[in-house]
């Protein structure tokens, strides 16, 4: 992150910030848990156009995981969720474990920054203080299940982050064939990680291939302008319930986007995510 | 986003072809798997592991990647992936129009092991149960190139479905070579040109290696088809004839053998500009003159490594 001074913003007229939704469960049967706020809907683009403002209720849940590597920084996207506990970030199981058998924990002092916008944090931010991936991910890397979860504490304000920008619902189990929001921070060419994009009202395009010769749901695919850095950026429908995230690209094309499907592995990861106090 | 490297994919996926979904499956599972005969000179596999079912068709050679002899010139097959039910006692799954496969496992005599050569980290020992799979085997390829339509096959339930193995005489001979450098014969040096194209889920992908005496050529392409994806290998080993590179690195021409046709032609300007132009193609089971060559293709030629 930019060495630059955090913009503060004073936030009047923000969502009713409580936990509505049902009692989280895990995995099992297919679920849709509301969000905390609601967004409009959009015009369709799979350009990922810059949000004018990063800010707004609707997309403030949308924020940047940044992390420390032993060789150097790293960066994901990530989406708040609405939980009990009023922490939960959902990203890529690849930002939060290596995934595979021999795969290691990208506990490296990780942070989330909801809003992010040219170094500005304009919510503060907020440290992991817990992190998991699915099962799966961890004694398989499986791009199947390549979905991973943090729980985060208080911003320097003392904040909650879903009393701080609301969070998004939540949905499993649901069939693959959606129109997708997909949401992130692109960092590499022709992006710089600085302004948060959206590929707005992206169809299901189908499966990719590769899916098919590993077990578990098979992945997702839709027409967005991804590259690196939004990887774990959310993926909304319905006006703001996430169904996925951003897992992979081929570098021969980079028009299209893969991410998990949400089964009941991502509702188990939920579930344990939404339980920590 | 993390991105997947064409050649990585490539090696995964033949990888997964050999030993289907062994990639990320449960080490301790099993394997069901039966095969027939479908002339031309064809065979026609099926095999169930974890949720994924595979038919493959090819030549008897070819549906067994694993144990392909050294001396192997050329291989091509065609691979239907889906989702369906496997059992120690059942394979189910449903290829859409292809067909379905719907078969019960009735074992026939006493499981064997079958051990395995070298030092195993794990399991030493393939636990094989032969039988006969009996119920519904329907399935045709593209234009009827292939047309199965029968109810019994013999075949075996197998687990685990790998072993962690290595030859005592691999390892040793591995030593060696460390301590060896191999001279690549003059008017050969190595070379390596790759090119691929993909468009959301349709890919495809060519390699051609020269290691000094032989050239491997390899083209390798997937579709995702809605519940079902197909994947095509075909291979060529051949002299290095086939294979020409200027010591420039601006132009360089590919012709290799059967299952290939025609011949691909590099050329770099001195703009930095690559093309891959040509009427190279390869004959899949299925799908005949697979076009290798194209504006839609990105190329790459290394060589002298």
């Amino acid at each position: 992150m930019k060495q630059a001074k955090p913009l503060e913003v004073k936030v009047t007229g923000g969502p009713h910030v409580s936990f509505d939704g049902p009692a989280p469960q895990a995995g099992g049967e297919p679920r849709v848990l509301p969000p905390l706020a609601a967004g409009p809907g959009a015009t369709a683009s799979s350009r990922f156009d810059v949000v004018p403002d990063p800010t707004a209720v609707d997309r403030r849940v949308n924020g940047v995981i940044f992390f420390r590597l032993p060789f150097g920084f790293g960066r994901c996207s990530g989406t708040s969720v609405n939980a009990p506990n009023y922490s939960v970030v959902i990203t890529a199981g690849h930002c939060i474990n290596s995934g595979g058998p021999r795969g290691f924990w990208i506990d490296f002092g990780s942070v989330f920054v909801p809003a992010y916008r040219y170094g500005q944090r304009p919510f503060g931010v907020f440290p992991v203080k817990w992190i998991d991936t699915t099962r799966q991910w961890r004694t398989s890397g499986s791009e199947n299940f390549d979905i991973g979860a943090a729980v985060v504490g208080r911003n320097e304000r003392g904040q909650l982050l879903a009393k701080a920008v609301g969070g998004t619902g939540i949905a499993w189990g649901l069939k693959a064939a959606q129109v997708f929001d997909v949401h992130g921070y692109p960092a590499e060419e022709p992006f710089d990680g600085e302004t948060q994009r959206i590929c707005s009202q992206v169809p299901f395009l189908g499966h990719d291939a590769d899916s098919f010769l590993a077990p578990g749901p098979l992945n997702l695919a839709v027409e967005c302008n991804v590259t690196g850095g939004a990887s774990g950026g959310g993926w909304t429908i319905r006006d703001g319930v996430l169904n996925s995230v951003t897992d992979y690209g081929y570098p021969d094309d980079s028009r299209t986007d893969f991410g998990a499907y949400f089964g009941k592995e991502a509702g188990q990861l939920y579930g344990r995510a939404a339980r920590v106090k | 986003m993390s991105s997947r490297a064409p050649l990585l994919t490539l090696l995964a996926v033949l990888c997964s072809l050999a030993f289907p979904a062994a990639s990320a499956a449960v080490p301790h599972g099993f394997e069901s798997r039966f095969e027939l005969g479908v002339g031309h000179g064809r065979h026609l596999a099926v095999t169930g592991q974890g949720d994924t079912v595979v038919v493959e068709v090819g030549s008897p050679q070819s549906l067994h990647l694993a144990s392909l002899p050294d001396h192997f010139s050329s291989l091509s097959l065609t691979a239907y992936a889906a989702r369906g039910t496997v059992t120690r006692h059942r394979i189910a799954a449903s290829f859409g129009k292809l067909g379905s496969i719907d078969v019960r496992f009735r074992p026939t005599g006493k499981a064997v092991a079958l051990p395995a050569k070298g030092d195993c980290l794990g399991a030493d020992h393939f636990t094989s149960q032969s039988g006969v799979f009996a119920g519904r085997i329907r399935f045709e390829g593209e234009h009827r190139y292939v047309a199965l339509h029968t109810h019994r096959a013999a075949g075996r339930v197998r687990s685990p479905v790998r072993l962690h193995c290595f030859s005592r005489r691999a390892r040793a001979s591995a030593s060696e070579r460390a301590r060896t450098v191999v001279p690549v014969p003059a008017g050969h040096p190595r070379g390596f040109l790759s090119a691929s194209w993909r468009d959301a889920l349709d890919s495809t992908e060519l390699y051609a290696e020269r290691d000094g005496k032989r050239v491997f050529t390899t083209a390798f392409a997937e579709e995702s088809l809605g519940r079902m994806a197909e994947f095509h290998l075909g291979v060529a080993v051949s002299g290095p004839g086939i294979f020409t590179i200027d010591n420039a690195l601006t132009r360089a021409t590919l012709a290799p053998p059967a299952p290939f046709h025609g011949t691909g032609t590099y050329a770099a300007g001195p703009d930095g500009s690559k093309s891959w132009t040509g009427p190279l193609s390869v004959s899949f089971p299925g799908s005949p003159r697979w076009p290798l060559a194209g504006e839609q293709f990105r190329v790459s030629l290394s060589a002298g490594l």
